[in-house]
């Protein structure tokens, strides 16, 4: 590979950043936000290649700033992918595609604090959230560990010196999580992870979607509807909550049907007070 | 601008409890476990999951700290809630160490502000910071835990008001 510096690649970041930029709308036209999302792609795959090198040499601000890098280009990509999913009516894909988006230009600022910037962006994609979405009930698992692993040098999370959510050589530290116990689920207004939440409720006809309204009718299996008791399809856990979230926050949803909640407003008090 | 609320209330007896347990409460700082008020046993301890992150960043700043725990008992399990706000577990700090090291728990609070800002950072801005210290009042053998949810910046608080408990402590016991 021939040597390119980093002010020559952050200069190139931002001339194809700033190209795909006027796409980042709901009206602009699908084909043109998929052509948006190859060039992305491909700006994603040369970054990496440019971290990874950078890393291997263990020249630590570069790969930081180049993780940062690559993760921004990822939260645009998952941006567009937010307007085509909407555009195709799928608001649950939507969903996760902008909690990705917004996981992603989280762990750029984190990668460095040249990108402190991006803070407006995190604002925009928060703003989407509350107008392009419907008011969502989030779930919090508790858990509980025996074995905490480092996922930069893989040893025992208490005997390294590395910590969790900071950047090394352009990877971030995370905690995986070994020996897990599920403890308790609650119903909580703000969690962690905001791609736990529910998905459909029971009604006495069928399951009705949140996002969408619609309803699909109960089949075979399904937990039987009963007045009074919130029945509920639920994502309670995803991949990152066991510390293999990828640096881009690219973690895929965990879905797990049919949670039940009776008595629902008696754990909608968050997860406070209710380990012990 | 910090934004935050503390709260400060009466707390168990921490070192009857720990003996109870089967504990030894040694002389720095201690982190008690999520369940210390309520635990069966020691074998039952949990503590956050967060602990083990605050205890290096602790430790790479010079203040050494420890986590309750009973000699022959299985090490206590981590518990991680997915919830939005950072909690750091609950801190107990001695009378006698109150007394020879007044500025540690200062300390000890910077380096978790300062490690918890970078973590926090990108985050929603809304998400909070809860820290939970109990303080040994060594006159009146009794103890009060202070209380703080708020943003990352006000975490101060806590340590400010644990110089006045003990400076009150201090004041009561020349009287």
């Amino acid at each position: 590979m021939p040597t390119i510096t980093l002010p020559r690649i952050a200069e190139d970041f931002t001339a194809r950043v700033t190209a795909v930029e006027p796409l980042l709308f709901l009206t602009r036209d699908s084909g043109l936000q998929r052509e948006a999302i190859a060039a992305l792609e491909q700006l994603v795959a040369e970054l990496e290649g440019y971290r990874a090198a950078a890393a291997a040499k263990r020249a630590e601000t570069e790969a930081n700033i180049l993780l940062g890098l690559r993760t921004a280009a990822n939260g645009l990509i998952e941006e567009l992918r937010v307007y085509l999913l909407l555009k195709a009516e799928d608001p649950d894909k939507a969903w996760d595609a902008l909690v990705r988006s917004q996981a992603a230009f989280a762990a750029a600022m984190r990668a460095h604090a040249s990108f402190a910037y991006l803070a407006a962006k995190a604002d925009h994609l928060r703003a989407l959230e509350r107008y392009m979405f419907p008011p969502i009930q989030f779930v919090s698992a508790g858990l509980i560990v025996r074995e905490q692993v480092c996922s930069i040098c893989r040893a025992d999370y208490s005997a390294c010196d590395h910590l969790a959510g900071r950047p090394y050589c352009g990877q971030f530290c995370a905690v995986i999580l070994k020996q897990v116990e599920p403890d308790h689920i609650a119903l909580v207004d703000e969690p962690a992870n905001r791609h736990c939440r529910i998905t459909a409720i029971g009604t006495a006809t069928g399951r009705r979607n949140v996002m969408t309204w619609r309803v699909t009718r109960s089949k075979a299996g399904d937990t039987p509807y009963v007045e009074g008791q919130l029945i509920a399809d639920s994502i309670i856990a995803t991949t990152s909550d066991f510390g293999r979230e990828s640096a881009d926050g690219a973690e895929v949803p965990t879905p797990v049907g049919a949670v039940e909640q009776t008595e629902a407003k008696e754990t909608s008090d968050g997860d406070q007070g209710r380990q012990e | 601008m910090a934004d935050g609320t503390i709260t400060a209330e009466d707390y168990i007896d921490v070192r009857a409890r720990a003996n109870a347990l089967g504990c030894t409460l040694g002389e720095g700082l201690v982190f008690l476990p999520d369940n210390f008020a309520s635990a069966a046993s020691a074998n039952d301890f949990v503590v956050r999951g967060e602990i083990t992150t605050i205890r290096k960043v602790l430790n790479t700043g010079g203040v050494a700290s420890a986590v309750l725990s009973a000699e022959a008992a299985r090490p206590a399990g981590f518990v991680h809630n997915k919830s939005h706000d950072w909690m750091v577990p609950m801190l107990f700090v001695g009378s006698e160490l109150l007394k020879t090291s007044p500025d540690l728990l200062g300390m000890a609070i910077d380096l978790i502000r300062e490690y918890a800002a970078g973590l926090l950072t990108g985050g929603e801005k809304d998400r909070q910071a809860k820290l939970e210290v109990v303080v040994e009042r060594s006159k009146q053998r009794s103890y009060r835990k202070i209380s703080y949810e708020g943003d990352v910046a006000g975490l101060d608080a806590v340590a400010d008001m644990i110089a006045k408990i003990h400076a009150d402590d201090n004041a009561s016991a020349d009287r």
